[in-house]
């Protein structure tokens, strides 16, 4: 996996983890607009970065959520529990995605279904109208030379297809399946061959290939054979993902532009309707007409077996007409120029004509070439300038082709085989005003039409004046037509905002700029090691100060040694605890996972749960915290499925119906105490002794001895479930025994209280770092051992007359309490030592109380760098480590339980 | 062999790989009138086909292969081929 990869991963894991926690929150305490700004940002830089990759179905559901989201924060969709729900999927979704991304297993083909449903679905929510994937949009890729458009062919789009062949666009329809078609142009190097390509081969494997055209140079008899000339223009019916990951291996070759098949239909309808009025076949004009599906294939197909098509030049555009109409499944569409704008259908016309007026556009050199920037407008009726024709306005003129256009339809109508009928009557009673009848020089035709887009689309802020003039040209329009300026005038409204929200976007992101450093942490680890190492030759220097003394015999030296020592103390401690520091992370980190899953698993098992944090602040170890994870969504499940009663229930027992489970962290010195609490049924200490009376856990002896406490610390045993019944979220009889082993490999200890009725709470004890321990040494046999510090009690002295004798056991009494003593010689396998006055007797606690240890001298205490045994020594249960001391020996670290039950 | 150059004709058999559009480009153009039998050609790599497309010789026999039919469109000068 890529470093880039990575970083995206981790940094998107954050963002929907804070956006799913936000949603959460909405579901709980309402929606605000701040948390809908602040899922939408996180979202926003998810959609961002995954552009990044070759992930576009993940990029397209973050884009889907994102375009969800922005309709709430501009309150066009106001904000429900449906949304939340769906989001909630689409953020599930993605980061399952994140989880096959980070083990390479993604599979793209099976995203892609997965993204346009959710895709779907979210934006359902937007706009329920377009739910025919016309709202689908696809993004710009760095290949693919001209953005879609939703709804018409852009003039680039209609361009190139033209150039492909004449009548291309309806060829292509006729053939059309999928949402997308793809016009590649494909020009491989010279030398390609050499890199073992194959270009045509390529080509013919293109998905959905529908038609393509080879263009290759004429070869002299001495050309080299082997470079690659030819070159390959493609056009089909497959998405923009399928194509580029077909000519993966042929980035830099070739282009890619993909448009929507509703765009491409849409930017037909003139030009079928104009081919149907030159065909002037009755029957087909009248099914068209009653739009009579049936009769319009049946005509068509008839027409074009019959092959009775008109003039030789218009022949291939009113074959592919019929071809297309004999074969359409439905024919709504060709009614859609009705209630378009005028200047859609201005476009329309102007690509079905276009087309064969090419010559026209190409050759006009009076043209003064000034393209307006907003080419992906709703209507992209570029206008070019003539500055002779109009002073007024120089820049907003009709360009030389659009004007061809119009003349040419303005022939059109006036031509002898025009039959008005044939047309929808609105289109020709438009087009006819527009051309015909309101303007009859060229002059006027192109100020009227300019000012008419002026005012709609262009210029907002043009004087008043014009606008009233402008009014009262579109006013012989306006009346025969629909809603056509509103509509405009909506559109460009709506692209405003748009615009304005896309430019205020990168503003957001900058201010949401990093100020945290992330670091790898096996860096962090590392540095922690260096850490220990020098904490570990530190140590030397004391020893080192007494070799002076005693072998050198300098004092003085000895006291520069140690007072360097104490400097070089400080430092090393403080760098330790600032490399902890950075190892610290709050809780909450594991936390906020957890409101998620509560909701989940209540939900599922109809229970209604509500999850209270505190103490989310506590810092913790991320070695820990990430080891903790787990037991305590454990715990969490434990109280869910077995704690908290159904709603039922806990209405007959008098409780609120709403359960409560308190997660509670706690600093206490160097540890944590996080608490896992709920006012369920709680657990019954004689139902528990029972089951592990049944189950062989516990004999019959201890079933009468076991008090309560004891009993409820049962379910820790090893092999234990109290669940009844089996259900799929726990009680596995794995799960205490489970949680209590991760919990102590941790260093921690758990501990459990229930009260039947009221509640459970499970207690866990945890050391806040587990890298730097403290312990005291001491010795026996002439060998150093350590302990670790916590365990310590006391360490006394006590003459041998002190200690008594109960049965077989070496007890002493210190103040009044009774301590039972293990000697350590024979506990680690030493020789008996010579009978001594005094003992030296270190206390330390241990689960089932205090205990004293006989050893022969107490040293002082000392931080070590605790590493585990390895190799033949990790069998010896004894010893929970060793260290190394400054002077190079090895201290072995006893674990004091292990050595008590040796001993005791 | 995919391509069996005979006296006025090169057949030629099954897939041809590149190597061997450099003995056809000399074959065909050491004479004008010599021609080729696609019959059995199933397919070729695009160094082939570009002898074939830029060359244009007098083909005897067109390919029975259906995905071939491009070819044959392409040879008889058609400029874009629509695939049906």
């Amino acid at each position: 996996m890529s470093e880039l990869l990575d970083v995206f991963i981790g940094e998107s894991r954050e963002n929907l983890e804070s956006a799913s926690q936000e949603l959460l929150e909405i579901q709980s305490s309402g929606s605000s607009s701040e948390r809908v700004d602040k899922i939408f940002r996180d979202l926003h830089t998810i959609k961002g970065s995954s552009d990044l990759f070759d992930i576009k179905p993940l990029t397209r559901l973050a884009h889907a959520a994102e375009d969800l989201l922005d309709s709430v924060r501009a309150n066009e969709v106001a904000f429900s529990d449906d949304i939340g729900e769906l989001l909630l999927e689409a953020l599930d979704q993605i980061s399952i995605w994140f989880d096959e991304l980070e083990v390479g297993s993604q599979d793209l083909e099976q995203w892609q279904p997965i993204s346009t449903n959710l895709g779907a679905k979210l934006r359902y929510f937007i706009d329920p109208d377009a739910s025919d994937g016309a709202g689908i949009k696809n993004e710009a890729s760095p290949t693919s030379t001209v953005s879609l458009d939703d709804k018409f062919l852009t003039d680039e789009q209609i361009d190139l297809l033209a150039s492909f062949s004449e009548n291309a666009d309806i060829k292509l329809l006729c053939q059309v399946e999928g949402p997308y078609c793809y016009l590649v142009r494909y020009t491989p190097d010279e030398g390609c061959f050499f890199r073992g390509e194959d270009p045509i081969n390529v080509l013919l494997a293109l998905p959905g290939l529908k038609a393509f055209n080879i263009d290759m140079p004429e070869l002299n008899h001495d050309a080299d054979i082997y470079n690659c000339v030819t070159s390959i223009e493609a056009l089909g019916c497959a998405d923009e993902d399928a194509i580029k990951q077909h000519m993966a291996y042929y980035e830099g070759q070739y282009t890619v532009t993909v448009f929507s098949s509703q765009a491409l239909r849409a930017s037909c309808v003139s030009k079928i309707i104009d081919n149907v009025a030159q065909i002037a076949d009755q029957t087909l004009s009248d099914a068209l007409a009653d739009n009579n599906l049936e009769q319009v294939n049946a005509s068509a197909g008839l027409l074009l077996a019959s092959q009775d098509i008109g003039d030789a030049h218009c022949d291939d555009a009113k074959r592919a007409t019929l071809q297309f109409l004999s074969a359409a499944s439905e024919l709504d569409f060709l009614r859609g120029p009705e209630s378009s704008s005028v200047a859609e259908t201005a476009e329309s016309a102007n690509e079905s004509i276009g087309q064969s007026n090419d010559a026209v556009v190409g050759t006009d050199d009076t043209a003064n070439v000034s393209v307006l920037g907003n080419a992906d407008e709703d209507a992209p009726l570029e206008s070019n300038a003539k500055p002779s024709d109009i002073s007024a306005r120089p820049e907003k003129i009709l360009a030389p082709h659009e004007k061809a256009i119009l003349t040419q339809q303005l022939t059109l109508l006036n031509s002898d085989n025009y039959k008005s009928e044939f047309m929808f009557p609105s289109i020709s009673g438009l087009v006819g005003n527009i051309l015909g009848e309101t303007f009859s020089d060229e002059g006027t035709l192109a100020l009227a039409i300019c000012n008419a887009l002026d005012d709609e689309t262009i210029n907002e802020q043009a004087d008043e004046t014009l606008k009233q003039q402008s009014a009262e040209d579109m006013s012989a329009v306006a009346t025969q037509t629909t809603d056509t300026p509103e509509k405009a005038g909506n559109n460009t409204e709506s692209n405003a905002l748009n615009s304005t929200n896309e430019s205020a976007q990168p503003v957001k992101a900058e201010r949401q700029a990093v100020k945290m450093l992330k670091v790898d942490q096996a860096k962090i680890d590392y540095l922690m090691d260096i850490v220990g190492e020098l904490t570990v030759a530190k140590n030397s220097l004391p020893y080192l100060a007494k070799q002076a003394e005693e072998e050198g015999g300098s004092r003085k030296l000895s006291k520069q040694i140690k007072a360097h020592f104490s400097i070089v103390n400080r430092l090393t401690e403080s760098l330790q605890s600032a490399v902890l520091q950075i190892r610290m992370v709050p809780v909450s980190h594991v936390f906020q996972r957890y409101p998620r899953l509560v909701r989940d698993l209540a939900r599922k098992l109809d229970k209604k749960i509500e999850l209270f944090l505190q103490g989310e602040d506590t810092e913790f170890d991320k070695n820990l915290i990430e080891s903790l994870s787990e037991p305590l969504i454990h715990l969490l499940r434990n109280s869910i499925d077995h704690g908290i009663e159904s709603p039922a229930e806990r209405l007959a027992a008098g409780k609120s119906e709403m359960g409560r489970i308190d997660l509670i962290a706690t600093p206490l010195d160097d540890s944590v105490i996080i608490e896992i609490r709920d006012d369920g049924k709680g657990i019954d200490p004689t139902k528990i002794k029972l089951l592990a009376f049944q189950k062989g856990v516990i004999s019959e002896a201890q079933l009468e001895s076991l008090d309560d406490n004891e009993a409820l610390q049962l379910v820790f045993a090893a092999g234990f479930s109290t669940s009844e019944q089996v259900s799929d979220l726990s009680g596995r009889g794995v799960g205490m025994d489970a949680v209590k082993t991760m919990v102590s490999q941790a260093g921690g200890t758990i501990e459990m209280h229930s009260e039947v009725g009221v509640g459970t709470t499970f207690k866990l004890l945890l050391p806040q770092t587990m890298s730097v321990n403290r312990v005291m040494m001491f010795e026996v046999s002439d060998q150093m051992f350590g302990v670790g510090m916590d365990a310590v009690v006391e360490t006394v002295k006590v003459p041998t007359s002190d200690i008594q004798r109960i049965r077989n056991e070496h007890v002493l009494v210190i103040r009044e309490k009774l301590i039972p003593l293990c000697n350590l010689r024979d506990a680690l396998g030493f020789d008996e030592a010579e009978e001594k006055e005094e003992h030296s007797i270190l206390v330390v606690s241990a689960p089932q109380g205090e205990f004293g240890l006989i050893i022969d001298k107490f040293h002082e205490g000392i931080d070590v760098i605790q590493k585990p045994l390895e190799g033949v020594l990790a069998g010896y249960a004894q010893f929970s480590g060793t260290a190394l001391l400054g002077d190079g020996r090895v201290l072995l670290i006893i674990n004091v339980q292990e050595v008590l039950a040796k001993c005791l | 062999m995919p391509i069996a150059f005979k006296k006025k004709v090169a057949v030629m058999t099954g897939h041809c790989e590149i190597e061997e559009a450099e003995s056809l480009f000399t074959w065909l153009n050491e004479e004008a009138s010599r021609q080729v039998n696609l019959k059995v050609l199933t397919s070729a790599h695009t160094a082939v086909y570009q002898v074939l497309l830029a060359n244009k010789p007098k083909v005897s026999v067109w390919p029975e292969s259906e995905r071939l039919f491009w070819l044959t469109k392409m040879m008889n000068n058609q400029s874009n081929v629509w695939c049906e």
